[in-house]
């Protein structure tokens, strides 16, 4: 299939989708997992499957999108209140729950925005439900819809006449499809959406009554831990059941193939009988060291790709006057959620009922049943939220792992992943290397743009039908998904750049049609995907942060050698309109100097101050962004202290301002986290990042720099995702900024204080020479 | 004549140096509880060298991670075999226990916690107060030695007082500190026996390398030198 | 097992409990408490905290049996969603939460400091928070929020 599958549904205009799930690769390229909306046994063509008007006049909303802590939940209450014309308070909104809500696949990949919020999904149900009912209204007034007006949930016509919602239609079924010509109100016209209506979750979790999938507790209910083996690869040899005989309240020790696991009254008795379990494991196969990871990684055979190729990449470098060249790489990195994954499971003759943080209650259905060899029919997964996620966490697993121990037991049992668990056995964020190769003109232009990159990967998202893909399925012994060889194809269609594996300045020409945001013609972007020694999953940015890293930071590089200002110089080399906006509208919020070279003699200082830009166009076109950084290096000590980041972003029609804002920061601020001191550490036996002693995060006590940010709406088009473009820009603007102050260029993350020396004395001993 | 006093005095010198080194394995044998009872003033004779020697035979105790992470310098605990700066901004604070409601018993309780970096515990766990913060980083052996003996600067006690106070859980948790630390390696019965007689043979402290050496009973003293360890930046 | 009384957020219980129990398993078990949560069970990220005389406790190390007579005070002691603390309503005003799975961390450690020190610097307010992560990064709003609450109290 030539065609993403976003590319399918934009085609199809308001049409609901209608695929059966075997006919289209679920997983895309980079795993995120499966958008859009399918058909299961709630029917996403119907207005039914989305809405419901009680008799009380209440507004019952289903979503296949859930919030766990980035604010939809509130913004799709809005959508609803907005297109049916009722106050907020008068919408209750249900999200993820298989039983009665349709499956939208996965809520990630910045997609439920696009999906639920332009003229599909639950805004074209929304906005069929109104029609729908002013039709009603219309026939039961006996006055044409262009007299009616609706407000407040009533509908009153111009003669003054008016009736309720729920006298039309309380607590009866609509019994219509979807309209695929309903019509959205108009932007100019909102009253709830686009307003930054404080978030409906505020108070609950404030004041500590807010539930978490930790919190849910069911009658008859023990308590689960898990046994993992020592490291990846290892197989269960024996398990010593006696050796927790004498463990009170152990109800279970549940071994299948090499999974582990004991069941006991309560979570203490389960936690010592998980630590006193004798296991014996035989080892797994040796790690490659961590020392010379990425040379290890370009030597595996790879699964090819070529974004772009216009075929006289080495004409071009080979007859530059120079060619600069330059090798970044990025660490894996962990989503470390702040709580370890929770969930619970009730495995009953009759039914199966697992309450899960996962982003996709849906595929997350189909494994279960999978796994329990039970008829899909009979499971139910319901959404309850977890702890933040960042992506593909623990969530899925430990949802997988209670539903094998309830099983056994026959009992519902709530599992409590330990912290080792949840860090020792994440999908992490791929480990990536990219390797640049450019030509400038005389004139300082890009004349020729060559870049490869090698991402590791095994496993993902599980999906519907993929539980190899993460480490309970593995135990169990499914296999995970893994690149297999194949040598790159010459590109096809529409230029595809989700990862975002080609630069903002290619022209991304294939076959005579450009879709790239630049002006290099002479441009190749070419992807190995290798194999991975550890589970690789989507963590926020998947791909694109480190694709980004790369692409901006080299860029900068460009201007060096051009003695060009970065901002200029982009500007110079692109053509999207939306990304020169951002560009703009970030470089004056700043009011960015224009320079040609970081700063000249710093011999003498102490603590040295720049700035740092990067932008980009998340996915191609998905959001834009551009930040600038400014940071302040010591430069005895190494350390980098960012002191002030200026966003501008363009996501489209905003539907709540101050979510927008909080996640834009939080987002900069886990990308300065990120950037500065995370990173995986493994020996040659087993990861040694296992809790947050050994995994380094910024805690509440780092001085948190200032986060400005501009909005950029363009009128007329698309609401995009914004839950992952500020991120993506943010370790390159830093890097830029490290650059600008010291003159030092960073090609790895994270930035630490022995790398930024490094790197110094680099820059000092290319000075002399 | 002469002769034969400067011998006879020189056999009761070499005389009362056996015993006295005699007493060692009959001490060590009687247990902790018993070298808590003897005393200084309970006829056994001052005897600087043997103190000495016995200070300097604790100085690898002393000197390992497990008492060095509290009695190093600055305003702050380190942590962990490689004595990194204890994480979480954690401080000593104006009584030892912590700043403002951040204190030592805010995570660390009574008692080990099963598993690697839990918090290790022991009853009390504290750091010296700031008024006296027994910082024995960077001391030299004569140094260090003078620290445990000044009233001063060691919470007012005596010599006697500072062999009860090694008998204390907290202390005594250096050859306990749980999953993922090393115990001390010196046996915690040699430690408290050679503590035990350097206070009773009256606390004299050994002189450092550099130190002009000092005459006792007629012999020189010879200068014993020792591990000091170097702690890296913050 | 051994019959253990506590008092949480004014409420006397009795229980029978293995003494070795952490608090915070009783707290959400026995309890039925949402407010401190299990974000690592190694005192390292603040998700479980607890005030007891006044002092920040991390719940998930500490066995039950250490309690004693000392009250337990857990998030939702502080106030009511009809009758929020002052700290709380600053944080609802500020929006100064994501995920809000950290907040008993960030709300009762902030609230425990300002108790004893109600004129702490930003510094010491940070320092003090230097055990509590919140991996959303929520950090601004919530340093905000904190301020906003003990300026408010010291007028």
């Amino acid at each position: 299939m030539t065609q993403s599958r976003r590319e399918f549904l934009k085609s199809c205009g308001a049409l609901i989708v209608g695929f059966s799930a075997g006919s289209l690769s679920l997983l895309s390229a980079e795993g995120q997992g499966p958008f859009g909306t399918h058909p299961s046994h709630i029917d996403p063509e119907k207005l039914d499957s989305w809405l419901a008007v009680g008799a009380d006049g209440m507004i019952t909303a289903y979503t296949g999108k859930c919030d766990f802590g980035q604010g939809i939940f509130t913004a799709q209450s809005q959508l609803v209140a907005e297109e049916l014309c009722v106050p907020i308070s008068r919408v209750k909104l249900i999200q993820c729950d298989t039983s009665v809500c349709p499956d939208q696949g996965t809520t990630s990949g910045s997609q439920s925005t696009p999906t639920n919020f332009n003229s599909e999904s639950l805004a074209l149900a929304a906005a069929t439900a109104r029609e729908a009912l002013l039709g009603l209204a219309a026939v039961k007034l006996g006055e044409p819809v262009a007299q009616l007006t609706v407000a407040d949930g009533i509908i009153t016509s111009n003669l003054g006449r008016h009736v309720r919602y729920e006298e039309l239609i309380g607590n009866k079924r609509f019994n219509v499809p979807l309209s695929a010509t309903a019509k959205r109100r108009a932007a100019p016209d909102w009253t709830v959406l686009g307003k930054p209506i404080p978030s409906l979750d505020r108070t609950g979790l404030m004041t500590g009554k807010f539930e978490f999938v930790h919190h849910v507790r069911i009658p008859g209910m023990l308590h689960g831990r898990v046994v993992r083996p020592p490291e990846m690869g290892a197989t269960l040899v024996h398990v010593d059941e006696q050796s927790v005989r004498s463990v009170p309240g152990l109800v279970k020790v549940v071994v299948r193939k090499n999974f582990v696991g004991v069941v006991a009254e309560t979570q203490h008795q389960a936690g010592l009988a998980a630590r006193k379990l004798a296991v014996q494991w035989n080892p797994g196969p040796e790690l490659p060291p961590q020392k010379n990871f990425f040379d290890h990684l370009q030597k595996q055979p790879a699964h090819d790709v070529l974004s772009v190729d216009s075929e006289d990449i080495e004409a071009r470098l080979a007859g530059a006057s120079s060619v600069i060249r330059a090798k970044y790489t990025y660490p894996y990195q962990m989503h470390g959620s702040v709580g370890a994954s929770c969930a619970v499971a009730e495995v009953k003759p009759e039914s199966v009922t697992v309450w899960s943080a996962t982003q996709s209650v849906y595929p997350t259905r189909s494994i279960v049943a999978k796994l329990l060899n039970e008829p899909i029919d009979k499971v139910r997964v319901i959404y309850v939220r977890g702890s933040g996620c960042y992506g593909l966490n623990g969530a899925d697993a430990v949802s997988f792992d209670a539903a094998i121990l309830s099983q056994a037991v026959g009992r519902p049992v709530r599992l409590q992943f330990s912290r080792q668990d949840e860090m020792m056995w994440e999908n992490f964020g791929s480990a990536c290397a990219v390797e640049h190769r450019a030509a400038l003109a005389r004139d300082g232009r890009i004349v020729a743009w060559d870049r490869e990159d090698w991402v590791a990967s095994m496993g993902n998202r599980p999906g519907y039908d993929q539980p190899g893909n993460v480490i309970t399925g593995m135990l169990l012994g499914y296999a995970p998904e893994l690149p297999g060889p194949r040598s790159a194809k010459p590109p096809t269609g529409k230029l595809r750049n989700q990862s975002n594996a080609v630069p903002s300045y290619f022209a991304g020409c294939i076959g005579g049609s450009c879709g790239g945001d630049g002006t290099v013609r002479s441009e190749r972007a070419l992807t190995h995907t290798v194999r991975s020694p550890f589970f690789t999953g989507p963590l926020r940015s998947p791909l694109r942060i480190q694709n980004t890293f790369a692409n901006e930071c080299f860029m900068d590089e460009l201007c060096v050698h051009a003695k060009a200002d970065p901002v200029g110089f982009r500007l110079q080399h692109l053509q999207n309109s939306r990304v020169i906006g951002v560009l703009k509208a970030a470089a004056t919020a700043a009011s960015w100097q224009a320079r040609s070279s970081p700063r000249a003699d710093i011999s003498r200082a102490q603590t040295v101050s720049g700035c740092g830009i990067a932008c980009v166009a998340y996915e191609g076109d998905n959001g834009y962004a551009a930040l600038v950084a400014e940071v302040d290096v010591d430069l005895q000590t190494g350390t980098v202290r960012p002191k002030r980041f200026v966003i501008a972003l363009d996501c489209g029609p905003v539907s709540n301002p101050d979510g927008l804002r909080n996640q834009t920061e939080g987002g900069i601020l886990q990308g300065m986290s990120r950037a500065l001191v995370e990173e995986v550490t493994w020996d040659n036996r087993r990861v040694t990042s296992v809790d947050w002693e050994t995994y380094n995060s910024l805690h509440l006590d780092y001085e948190m720099p200032t986060v400005e940010t501009v909005f950029v709406t363009p009128a007329n088009v698309p609401a995009t995702g914004a839950g992952e473009t500020a991120i993506t820009v943010t370790p390159a603007a830093i890097g830029n900024a490290i650059f600008g102050a010291t003159g030092a260029r960073l090609r790895t993350l994270p930035f630490t204080p022995e790398r930024v020396k490094a790197a110094l004395l680099s820059a000092q001993s290319a000075e002399r020479a | 004549m002469k002769n034969r006093r400067s011998i006879s005095s020189l056999l009761a010198v070499a005389a009362t140096y056996c015993f006295l080194f005699s007493l060692i394995p009959w001490v060590a044998a009687r247990g902790v509880e018993r070298t808590r009872a003897l005393l200084v003033h309970e006829g056994i004779p001052r005897d600087d060298a043997g103190a000495a020697a016995a200070f300097e035979a604790i100085i690898p105790v002393l000197h390992h991670p497990r008492c060095m992470n509290c009695h190093s310098k600055g305003d702050f605990p380190r942590q962990g075999d490689d004595s990194h700066r204890h994480t979480m901004q954690i401080r000593r604070g104006p009584d030892g226990k912590g700043v403002n409601a951040v204190r030592c018993s805010t995570c660390h309780q009574d008692h080990n916690l099963a598993g690697l970096h839990m918090p290790p515990g022991a009853p009390d766990w504290h750091l010296p107060s700031p008024a006296m913060p027994m910082i024995w980083e960077g001391l030299t052996d004569h140094q260090l030695c003078e620290l445990f003996k000044d009233p001063h600067g060691n919470g007012h006690r005596t010599p006697a007082q500072i062999v009860e106070h090694m008998h204390t859980p907290l202390v005594l948790w250096g050859w306990t500190p749980g999953d993922g630390r090393t115990p001390v390696p010196t046996s915690q019965h040699y430690f408290l026996a050679k503590i035990q007689e350097w206070a009773e043979k009256g606390a004299a402290c050994p002189v450092d390398v550099d130190a002009p050496t000092s005459e006792t009973f007629g012999f020189p003293v010879i200068p014993i030198t020792s591990y000091k360890p170097t702690f890296g930046p913050e | 097992m051994r019959e253990i009384t506590l008092t949480v957020n004014g409420k006397h219980h009795t229980l029978a409990l293995d003494p070795e129990t952490p608090l915070l398993f009783v707290l959400n078990d026995e309890l039925g408490l949402c407010g401190p949560r299990f974000g690592c069970g190694m005192a390292q990220c603040g998700a479980c905290t607890v005030i007891m005389r006044g002092q920040v406790v991390r719940s998930c190390v500490m066995p039950v049996s250490a309690v004693g007579q000392d009250e337990v005070t857990t998030l939702e002691g502080l106030g009511t969603p009809e009758k929020p603390h002052p700290i709380q309503q600053a944080f609802i005003e500020e929006g100064a939460a994501q995920c809000g799975f950290c907040l008993s961390g960030v709300i009762l450690t902030a609230k425990a400091v300002l108790d004893v020190k109600p004129d702490a610097s930003d510094q010491a307010i940070r320092d003090a928070l230097g055990g509590v992560l919140c991996r959303c990064f929520t950090h601004t709003r919530m340093l905000r929020a904190i301020r906003k609450y003990a300026e408010a109290r010291r007028a």
